[in-house]
């Protein structure tokens, strides 16, 4: 394949997988192709100055690529990248290809250009996920089901679903649980230990009985009662918690 | 009386006590268990006034032999008591945590007949929650002081976390306001539990001690403006507790007049101001490498609310300033007002690379506004012309409204008069809702 360059920008389209973009990361170190947008979706309206090119996912370029990340780049490269990946921002993809055509140039160091612009974003992004994924480990709220299953509704900025399911597949591996992102229609299903992301949806209201009405309560009474008066801070509350959380917490924050 | 009765009034007698981290350990699950630990903790919400809720924080009883004048649960003071069973607060953690509402429990007690019988019951309760519902997250206790050594001990390989609390940081204030709590029997817990920790350490374990004793560390609390003490005498006293007992962590709690009767008590507002600036100088001595006595002196006890105390040291020392950025050590970068833990480390690891600009630093997280009187970026300083200590700490000040500008605190700013002890300002907070803290 030729170079591309010249007036006309080229626009890689991928599947949106993460070995997709692997796969893209691949041809770009060879220099085969110098994308200047990323997208995993056809245009709805192709610019007529842009060059379209589609990218088919081969698992043995990504798998090289994944390898030379963990092998030759700092220790942290890998997570970073995948924390980007999950952010699902429009950008995303694009910070991944520039931090890595960075990476093979400076290898171990890579992280100590914090600075950079083919590395700050990506960092802010990964930064963006990984508090997240903290802190939505504590604001997911189970809910007994009839039948005794766990469930929980979340709707989270990123894709965080991958990274919190361990967590609590450890924590409660006796329990069947399920986490549901419903901004995503996706859930994370936990049956005997084991879990799995399944695409999920609701029909209808589920119908909570007495017993775990009754510790909704107590935790919502518990929430008041523990807020010191004289100490009222509704604004540090709002910056520590933001009010998009609020919805699928079992607590009632007034405003 | 129901569970919702009594949880209101053991959680509310709870929440003065400062303490809510669920940090310290990293614990996976037991065979059969329920729970995990995670080395940072997690908030798992934050109430009205913006504090983080991590643990379910009760206390087994507010019912106390004890008459403490600073405390709402004084013998002496009117107001409804309950008192919960060892099973009704297993069943209360259990059903919380699989919820996931909370890391754990947060267990602390009035003394209920004597410091023995309160500890038994928290210890069976603790034993309750391991051995029975094989609970494996958190859990902080507290220990009581003048009970038996052995129940604290025996507590202690079933918790994470235990604390006593000073309350009062000299004795003189202690046999003033507590006269039923010793400052010998505080220490002495005290002391029992650090010397537990490092037997366990040395390799003294035994047939279900895995969890190991104490593992995420003991902890403390004062009380801030209740007695006469300066800035000095809490921060020396915090060192010697970081120091002589490892401690984990000091937390303060400033006073709230809980009586307008007791003339032994001040009456000002609560000194919040004071309290932040305490933990700002409590962070320095714990991650930034200060000393006590380097913060404060004889001459100057007490910190300048409007400043940070990292501020107040750097104007009263700028024979040291300004460093260049490229060259200075890690030790210094940690001494420059505006450059916290992470900055100064990412200062560090990109000078490997490229030398930095001011451009970078804004990058890295530095707060210029505060950092630009002291440093230099190749050789570049900020500001032009000489500046005075003066005009540099008018700048630093700026009109930044104060973090946690509550109601109460500015009233403290429109009153002018901060904590004096016996302050002309007789005004009482409103009685019966305001307290310092349930407990020991």
């Amino acid at each position: 394949m030729p170079m591309v360059s010249g007036p006309k920008r080229l626009t890689c389209i991928y599947d949106g997988t993460f070995h997709g973009l692997m796969t893209i990361a691949h041809d770009v170190a060879k220099r085969k192709i110098i994308p200047h947008d990323i997208i995993d979706a056809e245009p709805d309206s192709p610019f007529l100055f842009n060059d379209y090119i589609r990218i088919a996912t081969d698992m043995n370029k990504a798998e090289a690529v994944i390898n030379a990340i963990t092998s030759s780049l700092p220790p942290l490269a890998y997570k970073r990248i995948l924390f980007c990946y999950l952010s699902e921002a429009p950008n995303a993809a694009k910070c991944i290809i520039d931090y890595l055509d960075m990476g093979w140039r400076c290898g171990k160091l890579l992280d100590h250009y914090s600075t950079h612009e083919n590395v700050r974003p990506l960092h802010n992004l990964a930064q963006k996920v990984a508090r997240e994924w903290h802190r939505m480990m504590g604001l997911v709220r189970f809910r007994i089901a009839p039948g005794g299953i766990y469930y929980a509704p979340i709707e989270p900025d990123n894709n965080i679903l991958p990274l919190i399911s361990p967590h609590f597949a450890e924590r409660m591996p006796r329990e069947n649980w399920i986490i549901h992102d419903t901004g995503r229609n996706i859930a994370s299903q936990c049956l005997k230990g084991e879990w799995d992301i399944v695409d999920f949806e609701v029909v209808g209201a589920i119908e909570y009985g007495e017993e775990e009405l009754t510790y909704q309560n107590l935790w919502n009474d518990y929430f008041t009662t523990i807020t010191i008066g004289y100490r009222k801070n509704k604004g540090l509350q709002k910056q520590l918690l933001p009010r998009r959380y609020w919805k699928h917490l079992v607590e009632r924050i007034a405003d | 009386m129901d569970i919702h009765k009594k949880l209101e009034i053991l959680s509310g007698a709870a929440k003065y006590d400062v303490s809510c981290a669920s940090s310290g350990t990293a614990r996976k699950n037991i065979a059969g268990g329920i729970g995990t630990t995670v080395r940072s903790g997690i908030c798992h919400s934050w109430s009205d006034d913006g504090r983080c809720i991590s643990l379910l924080k009760i206390l087994l009883t507010n019912k106390c032999a004890y008459n403490c004048a600073y405390c709402v649960n004084r013998t002496s003071n009117d107001l409804p008591r309950a008192l919960f069973t060892p099973e009704e607060i297993a069943d209360l953690t259990i059903q919380f945590y699989r919820r996931n509402y909370i890391e754990g429990l947060f267990l602390s007690s009035a003394v209920y007949r004597n410091p023995d019988y309160t500890m038994e019951l928290i210890y069976r309760t603790t034993a309750l929650l391991r051995q029975k519902y094989r609970f494996n997250g958190y859990i902080h206790a507290k220990a009581i002081p003048g009970a038996d050594p052995v129940l604290i001990r025996r507590t202690g390989f079933l918790v994470d976390r235990m604390s006593a609390n000073i309350e009062l940081p000299t004795e003189k204030s202690l046999t003033l306001l507590a006269p039923q709590k010793g400052k010998r029997a505080i220490f002495k817990a005290m002391k029992d539990i650090k010397s537990s920790i490092l037997d366990y350490r040395d390799g003294n374990r035994f047939p279900g001690s895995h969890r190991g004793f104490v593992p995420a560390g003991q902890s403390t609390q004062l009380i801030i403006g209740a007695g006469p003490e300066s800035d000095r005498t809490i921060l020396n006293l915090s060192e010697a507790l970081y120091r002589g007992f490892s401690l984990k962590r000091v937390y303060y709690s400033a006073y709230v007049p809980v009586t307008n009767s007791d003339n032994r008590l001040p009456l000002a507002d609560p000194p919040l101001r004071r309290e932040h600036r305490l933990y700002q100088a409590d962070w320095l001595l714990r991650f930034y490498g200060f000393s006590a006595g380097e913060l404060l002196s004889e001459k100057n006890p007490d910190f300048d609310p409007e400043l940070d105390p990292k501020s107040y040291w750097a104007l009263s020392n700028m024979h040291l300033f300004p460093v260049e950025i490229n060259k200075a050590d890690y030790a210094m970068l940690l001494r420059v007002p505006g450059i916290g833990l992470r900055s100064a480390q990412r200062i560090i690891r990109i000078r490997t690379v490229r030398a930095l600009t001011f451009d970078d630093l804004k990058k890295t997280g530095v707060v210029l506004k505060r950092a630009r009187f002291f440093i230099t970026c190749s050789g570049r300083y900020l500001e032009k012309g000489d500046l005075d200590i003066v005009m540099i700490k008018e700048r630093i000040i700026g009109h930044h409204t104060p973090l946690l500008l509550t109601d109460a605190r500015r009233e403290e700013q429109n009153g002018g008069q901060l904590y004096l002890f016996g302050s002309d300002f007789p005004r009482a907070a409103e009685p019966g809702t305001i307290a310092v803290t349930g407990e020991l």
